[in-house]
C-alpha cells in the first residue's frame, strides 16, 4: 500500500501536469463526441457575373440538396483538387440576355476528372438550364412572359418532399463507439506515461532501494500495477459519466458490463506499459519505443478507422493486437451484446495482460538499469 | 586577498541558510570550509560562485567586487560542485574540452590545456570512454578536471572526495596540493577532518549557517584546553613506574589498569621521551603506545557539541 | 560564438542517444510506408459507388413510367440502382440498415394530380445522417423535378405544341487530381514530418530542466557565459536536432518511396525549420509551467499524439466530418502541414504566408511565456 500511496502523491505532485494530464483525454473525448461523424454534403461553387433574378433562381434551387461555397475563382482549381469542393459553376454576363433571346449560350464549368461524384449537380444544372431554354423559347423573347413562367417552374408543381425517417439510435451508438475508440488510445498513452515512475525509480536508484527493502519485487510491482489501474480507471469513469450525462450517450443496454471490459482493458494496458518501460533504461527511449508501439496498436486496431478499409494483410495482423478485441468486444456489448457474448474477448485480453505481465516483471530486465 | 567576503545572508524562504559569515583568503592557500550537514558550506559556495543571488553581503573577489556576472572575475575560478556535474553521454575528452571552450579556450591552447587537465587526474587513457562508463572515482576525478582545465587562480572543491575508496582520495589529496602549489588558492569543504588537516593552512568552521570559528589549525586547537593523553601496552607493570612516571614534569596523573599504563599530561609537555626512559628503566618492554593529541575533531566536538559525520 | 559552442555538444548529444534517435525515425518512416500503402483507397478520388434507393409505386400512371426511363437512363443508372419496394415499412428497414440510402415514393394519383394541374409531390425517405449520398439522391431528384415541371410550365404557357428541346448546356472543363493532389503516401509522408518534428518538444522540454538534473548548471552559472547565451546554445542545438531529422524523413521519403515533395524545396525547408522552431518553444514553455521534466515530457508527448492526430495526421480529418475537419485547424500540426501542402500542390500563396506568419506568431508567444516562467536560479 505504500508504494500505491507514494505513486498517487508523486504523481500528483507537479499539479500542472497532473491536472491536464486527466483534463486532456476528457476535453479530447467531449470535444470529438461533438464533432464527430456526419458527411459533407455535395459542395458546389457559383461564380455569378450575371447576377439576375434567373441566376438567382438557379443558385437558390441549388442550394436544396448542396451546400453552396464562396470561393474566389482563382482558387477553385485547387479546391477541386484537394476534396474541398465539387463542382463550380461560372455565369458569364450576359448569359440571363443570351437564354431569353434565344441564342445559344453555354455555363462554364468544372469538376474533377477522377470522380463522378458532381454528376447529380451537373444534371440539375443541366436541366434548370434545359427548362429555362424551352421556357424562353415558349415566351418568344418577352422577358415579362419568360420570367411569369420562371416562376411557375420555381414554384415546383411537381415537388419532392423530404421526409427523415430518423432513428437517432444508430447515431450515438455510432460516436460512442468511436469516442470509446479514443479512450483505448488515452488508455494505451496513459499506461505508457504512467510507467514512466518505474523509470525514474532507476534513476534515482531508488528502485535497488526499494528492492532490498522488505517489500519484495513483486510487492513493488503489484502496487505500481495497482496505481496506475486506479488512475486509468478513475479516468475512465469520468469519461463515462460525461459521455452519459453530458452528451446522452447510449451505451447500450448495460454500462456495468462495459465498464468491466474497460476496467479488464485497463489492466491489459498498465501492463503493456510497464512492459515497455521494462525494456528501457533511460526517459526518452521509453517514450520513442512506447509511441513506436502504441500509435501501430491504435490504427491497426481501428481507433482511428473501420478496420475494414485496410487491406486484409493489415486486418489480419490486427488480430494481435488487444486494441481489436477490446473494441470489437465494445461494439457487441453496444449493440446488446452480453457478458457472455464477449467471454472471448475478455479471454484474449487477459491472456495478453499475462504475457506483458511477464515480460514487465522479468527482474533480470528490471535490474539492468 | 583573492576572496574577501562580509555580512553574506542568505535565505531559503524563512530558513536562514547561510547567516551573515565573513571570510577573507590570502592568495596561495588551501582554506578549509568545515561543517556538519546542512551547515550552509554548499549555499555560501554557490553565491560565492554567481549561482545564486545572496540577500546580503558583499562578495569580492581578486580585489574586484562581484555580483555573478563579471566575466573577467569569472575566468579566473574554477568549481568542482559537490555532486557530479558532467554530460553522461559525452566522452571524458568532450566533457573538458567542452568546459573549456567555455572559457574562451581554443585550438592549440585547447588541446594542450585539455590533455594536461586530463593526464593531471589521470583520466588521459580513458579520454574516450563516456563518462557514464567510469567508475565511481574516475567520476569524481573527471569532476575536478573538467573545473582546473582553464587553469584558474581560485579553485572551490566542495567535498571532492565524498563516497571514493582511499586509493582515489589520496591521488586526489595529492593534485590539490599540486594545484597549490601551482599557484592556485583554494577553498577546500570536506567533512573528512584528516583531509583538512592534511591540507589547509586555514581553517573555517560552520554550523547552523554560521561561522562559529577560523584560524589556524594551531590556532583552532588552542581553542581547547585538553590533556595529552598516551596509553601503553606493556609485557609486565609494577608500581614503581607508575611512581617515577609521575615525577615527570607535565605529568598530572598515571593509572594502570592490567597490562594498560594510562599517562596523562599538561598540553605541550614534550614529555614523552622521559616517560619512555621511565618505562625501560623498570624493565618493561613497550607492546604498543597510542598518543592522543587534540585534533580538530575534539576542536569540532566542543565547538558545536556534534560530530561532523553523522 | 560560445553559444555555437553549447549548440554543437546539445546536438553531439542528442545524437549521441542513437537508439532513440533511431526509434525515433523508424516510427514515422514505418508509419509512412504501411499508410501510404494501405489506405490508399482513402485519398485517390474515385468513383463512388452506386448509391441503392428503394422506389415504391403506387401511382402506376405516366409518372411512373417517365421516372423509371430516367432511372434506368445512362446517365443515372451509372451511379444509382434502385430496388422495388413492396411497402414503406420494408424500405425503411433497408434504409435502418444501411443497404439503402432513401425511399422515394410516387403517390396515388400523382400522374392525375398533374394531369389536372394541381400540386403534387414526390415523396423522399431518407436519413439524414449520410449528407453526401443523401446529397446525390437529392439533386438526382431535384432534376427529375425539374424536367417535368418545365414541361408543365410549358403546357400552362400555351406552347402545348412545342417540343420539349434537348440543348447544349454545359461546356465541363475537367481538371486532374494526378500529380496534383497527394497520393496516401505523398500525404502521409507530410503529417508523418510534421509529427516527427512536434515530437520535437521533448527537446524543448529538456533543454534547462536537463542541465539542473545533471548538477551542470552550476558549471554553466560560475563559467564566463552570458545566461541568456547558454539558452540561445541549448535552444539552437534542440533546433537544429529537430529540423536534422525533419531532413532525413524528407531525404529518406523522396528516394526511397519517391515521395512528391514539389519543386519548392527551399520553402518545404523553411516550413520544416520554422516548425523546428515551434515544438522547441513550445516544448520549453510547458516544461516552465509544469516543475517535473518527465512528467511534462509524458504530457506533450501525449498533447503531440492528440495535435497529429487532430490536424489528421493519422487518418485524413475531412473523412471524420465537416466539424471534425474545423476543429483540426486549432492543431499547430494543420500549420505546418497545411503550408507544405500549399508548397508542394501549388495552393494558395496567401494562406501559405498566412500559415508561416500564424507559426512564428506561436513560436514569439510561446518564448515570451517560456521566458517569463523561466526560473534561473537552481531551486
Ligand atoms: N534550494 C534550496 N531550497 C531550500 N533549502 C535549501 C536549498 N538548498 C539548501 N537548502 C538548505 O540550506 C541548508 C544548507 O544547505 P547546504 O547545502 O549549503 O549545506 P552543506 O553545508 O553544503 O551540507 P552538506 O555537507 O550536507 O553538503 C540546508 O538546511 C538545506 O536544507
Ligand atoms: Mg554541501
Amino acid at each position: 500500500m505504500t508504494i500505491l500511496i507514494n505513486n498517487l502523491k508523486r504523481l500528483s505532485r507537479d499539479k500542472f501536469t497532473f491536472i491536464v494530464m486527466l483534463l486532456l483525454p476528457i476535453i479530447f473525448i467531449s470535444f470529438s463526441m461533438y464533432a464527430m461523424g456526419g458527411s459533407t454534403p455535395l459542395r458546389v461553387a457559383i461564380i455569378d457575373k450575371d447576377n439576375t433574378r434567373l441566376t438567382s433562381m438557379l443558385t437558390e434551387g441549388l442550394k436544396n440538396g448542396t451546400d453552396i461555397l464562396e470561393v474566389q475563382e482563382q482558387d477553385i482549381k485547387q479546391m477541386l483538387i484537394n476534396g474541398k469542393l465539387d463542382y463550380a459553376v461560372k455565369i458569364n454576363e450576359g448569359f440571363t440576355e443570351a437564354i431569353i433571346n434565344g441564342r445559344d449560350t453555354k455555363l462554364e464549368t468544372m469538376s474533377l476528372k477522377e470522380t463522378n461524384t458532381s454528376i447529380p449537380i451537373k444534371l440539375y444544372i443541366e436541366s434548370f438550364v434545359n427548362s429555362s431554354k424551352n421556357i424562353a423559347a415558349a415566351a418568344k423573347g418577352n422577358e415579362g412572359e419568360f420570367y411569369r413562367g420562371m416562376e411557375l417552374y420555381v414554384s415546383n408543381m411537381v415537388s419532392a418532399d423530404y421526409q427523415s425517417i430518423e432513428n437517432t439510435e444508430r447515431d450515438t451508438k455510432s460516436n460512442t463507439y468511436l469516442s470509446l475508440g479514443f479512450m483505448v488510445m488515452f488508455m494505451l498513452f496513459m499506461s505508457t506515461n504512467a510507467a514512466t515512475l518505474v523509470l525514474e525509480d532507476k534513476y534515482l536508484k531508488t528502485y535497488g532501494r526499494v528492492l532490498s527493502s522488505p517489500i519484495s519485487a513483486r510487492s513493488y510491482f503489484m502496487q505500481n500495477l495497482l496505481s496506475y489501474i486506479v488512475i486509468t480507471f478513475i479516468q475512465v469513469c469520468v469519461i463515462f459519466a460525461i459521455l452519459i450525462f453530458v452528451f446522452k450517450a447510449d451505451m447500450g443496454p448495460s454500462i456495468g458490463n462495459i465498464l468491466v471490459l474497460f476496467l479488464v482493458f485497463a489492466l491489459t494496458s498498465v501492463a503493456l506499459g510497464l512492459a515497455v518501460s521494462s525494456l528501457t533504461n533511460d526517459l526518452r527511449q521509453n517514450n520513442a519505443l512506447s509511441y513506436l508501439i502504441t500509435i501501430p496498436l491504435c490504427m491497426l486496431g481501428g481507433c482511428f478507422w473501420p478496420r475494414d478499409i485496410m487491406p486484409s494483410i493489415l486486418r489480419q495482423l490486427s488480430n494481435f493486437t488487444p486494441v481489436t478485441w477490446v473494441l470489437s468486444a465494445s461494439e457487441k456489448l453496444l449493440y446488446g451484446g452480453s457478458l457472455a457474448d464477449i467471454g472471448s474477448e475478455l479471454m484474449i485480453l487477459l491472456l495478453f495482460t499475462l504475457v506483458f505481465m511477464i515480460v514487465g516483471s522479468n527482474k533480470n530486465i528490471m535490474m539492468k538499469a | 586577498m583573492v576572496v574577501e567576503i562580509k555580512d553574506l545572508v542568505k535565505r531559503y524562504g524563512d530558513f536562514l541558510a547561510v547567516d551573515n559569515i565573513s571570510l577573507s583568503i590570502d592568495d596561495g592557500e588551501i582554506f578549509g570550509l568545515l561543517g556538519p550537514n546542512g551547515a550552509g558550506k554548499t549555499t555560501a559556495i554557490n553565491c560565492m560562485i554567481g549561482m545564486q543571488k545572496q540577500d546580503k553581503g558583499q562578495i569580492k573577489l581578486f580585489g574586484q567586487d562581484f555580483t555573478g556576472r563579471e566575466g573577467s572575475i569569472k575566468k579566473e575560478i574554477g568549481i568542482v560542485p559537490q555532486d557530479l556535474a558532467l554530460y553522461w553521454d559525452l566522452t571524458c575528452y568532450e566533457n573538458v574540452s567542452f568546459f573549456a571552450k567555455l572559457y574562451g579556450l581554443k585550438d592549440g591552447l585547447l588541446r594542450s590545456r585539455v590533455q594536461e587537465a586530463l593526464e593531471f587526474t589521470g583520466l588521459w587513457d580513458r579520454r574516450k570512454d563516456l563518462a557514464k562508463k567510469l567508475s565511481g572515482g574516475m567520476k569524481r576525478r573527471l569532476n575536478i578536471a573538467c573545473a582546473i582545465v582553464h587553469q584558474p587562480k581560485l579553485i572551490i572543491m566542495d567535498e571532492p572526495t565524498v563516497g571514493i575508496d582511499p586509493q582515489s582520495r589520496n591521488h586526489i589529496l595529492q593534485s590539490v596540493k599540486e594545484l597549490n602549489k601551482k599557484g592556485s588558492t583554494i577553498i577546500y569543504t570536506s567533512h573528512y577532518m584528516e583531509e583538512v588537516e592534511e591540507l589547509c593552512s586555514r581553517i573555517a568552521i560552520m554550523d547552523h549557517g554560521k561561522l562559529i570559528a577560523k584560524g589556524t589549525k594551531e590556532e583552532l586547537k588552542a581553542f581547547i584546553t585538553v590533556e595529552e593523553k598516551t596509553e601503553f601496552e606493556l609485557s609486565s607493570v609494577n608500581y614503581t613506574i607508575t611512581d617515577t612516571v609521575k615525577q615527570v614534569s607535565g605529568v598530572k596523573d598515571c593509572v594502570v589498569d592490567g597490562s594498560r599504563l594510562t599517562v596523562i599530561s599538561e598540553k605541550n609537555s614534550r614529555n614523552l621521551s622521559k616517560i619512555i626512559d621511565c618505562i625501560s628503566a623498570a624493565e618493561a618492554d613497550i607492546l604498543s603506545m597510542n598518543i592522543e593529541k587534540p585534533t580538530l575533531e575534539t576542536v569540532f566536538l566542543t565547538l558545536t557539541g556534534r560530530t561532523l559525520r553523522d | 560564438m560560445k553559444a555555437l559552442n553549447i549548440a554543437y555538444y546539445t546536438i553531439l548529444r542528442n545524437f549521441r542517444d542513437y537508439k532513440t534517435l533511431l526509434l525515433m525515425l523508424a516510427l514515422p518512416i514505418m508509419l509512412i510506408a504501411t499508410m501510404g500503402s494501405a489506405l490508399g483507397s482513402v485519398f485517390t478520388p474515385g468513383d463512388m459507388s452506386v448509391t441503392t434507393i428503394c422506389y415504391l409505386d403506387e401511382d402506376k400512371g405516366f409518372m411512373s413510367q417517365s421516372f423509371e426511363e430516367f432511372l434506368e437512363s445512362e446517365e443515372i443508372s451509372k451511379m444509382m440502382q434502385y430496388k422495388t419496394a413492396a411497402s414503406k415499412e420494408e424500405a425503411f428497414e433497408l434504409i435502418k440498415d444501411g443497404r439503402a440510402v432513401a425511399l422515394i415514393v410516387l403517390p396515388a394519383n400523382l400522374s392525375e394530380d398533374i394531369q389536372k394541374g394541381g400540386k403534387a409531390s414526390i415523396e423522399v425517405y431518407n436519413s439524414k445522417y449520410s449528407s453526401f449520398r443523401e446529397s446525390i439522391v437529392q439533386s438526382t431528384i431535384n432534376g427529375f423535378v425539374n424536367g417535368t415541371n418545365a414541361q408543365l410550365v410549358l403546357r400552362q404557357m400555351g406552347a402545348v405544341s412545342q417540343e420539349y428541346e434537348m440543348f447544349d448546356n454545359i461546356e465541363e472543363t475537367a481538371v486532374t487530381a494526378e500529380g496534383n493532389a497527394p497520393r496516401a503516401i505523398d500525404y502521409y509522408a507530410v503529417t508523418m514530418l510534421v509529427m516527427t518534428i512536434m515530437y520535437g518538444t521533448g527537446y524543448g522540454n529538456f533543454a534547462m530542466k536537463e542541465e539542473k538534473r545533471l548538477n551542470t548548471s552550476i558549471r554553466l552559472a560560475s563559467a564566463p557565459v552570458n545566461y541568456l547565451e547558454v539558452v540561445l546554445g541549448k535552444l539552437a542545438g534542440s533546433v537544429v536536432s529537430v529540423f536534422l531529422q525533419g531532413m532525413v524523413i524528407i531525404a529518406f521519403t523522396k528516394l526511397v518511396f519517391n515521395v512528391n515533395w514539389g519543386g519548392s524545396l527551399g520553402l518545404i525547408i523553411f516550413v520544416c525549420f520554422s516548425a523546428s522552431l515551434m515544438s522547441v518553444g513550445l516544448g520549453m514553455m510547458v516544461s516552465n509551467l509544469g516543475k517535473n521534466p518527465q512528467a511534462t515530457g509524458g504530457l506533450l508527448n501525449l498533447g503531440v499524439s492528440i495535435t497529429t492526430f487532430l490536424a489528421g495526421g493519422y487518418f485524413p480529418s475531412s473523412q471524420m466530418g465537416p466539424a471534425m475537419e474545423k476543429l483540426g485547424h486549432i492543431s499547430p500540426n494543420y500549420l505546418a502541414q497545411q503550408a507544405m501542402f500549399n508548397t508542394i500542390y501549388g495552393g494558395s500563396t496567401a494562406q501559405t504566408t498566412n500559415l508561416i506568419i500564424t507559426i512564428w506568431a506561436i513560436v514569439i508567444a510561446a518564448f515570451i511565456i517560456a521566458g517569463l516562467t523561466e526560473r534561473r536560479s537552481a531551486n
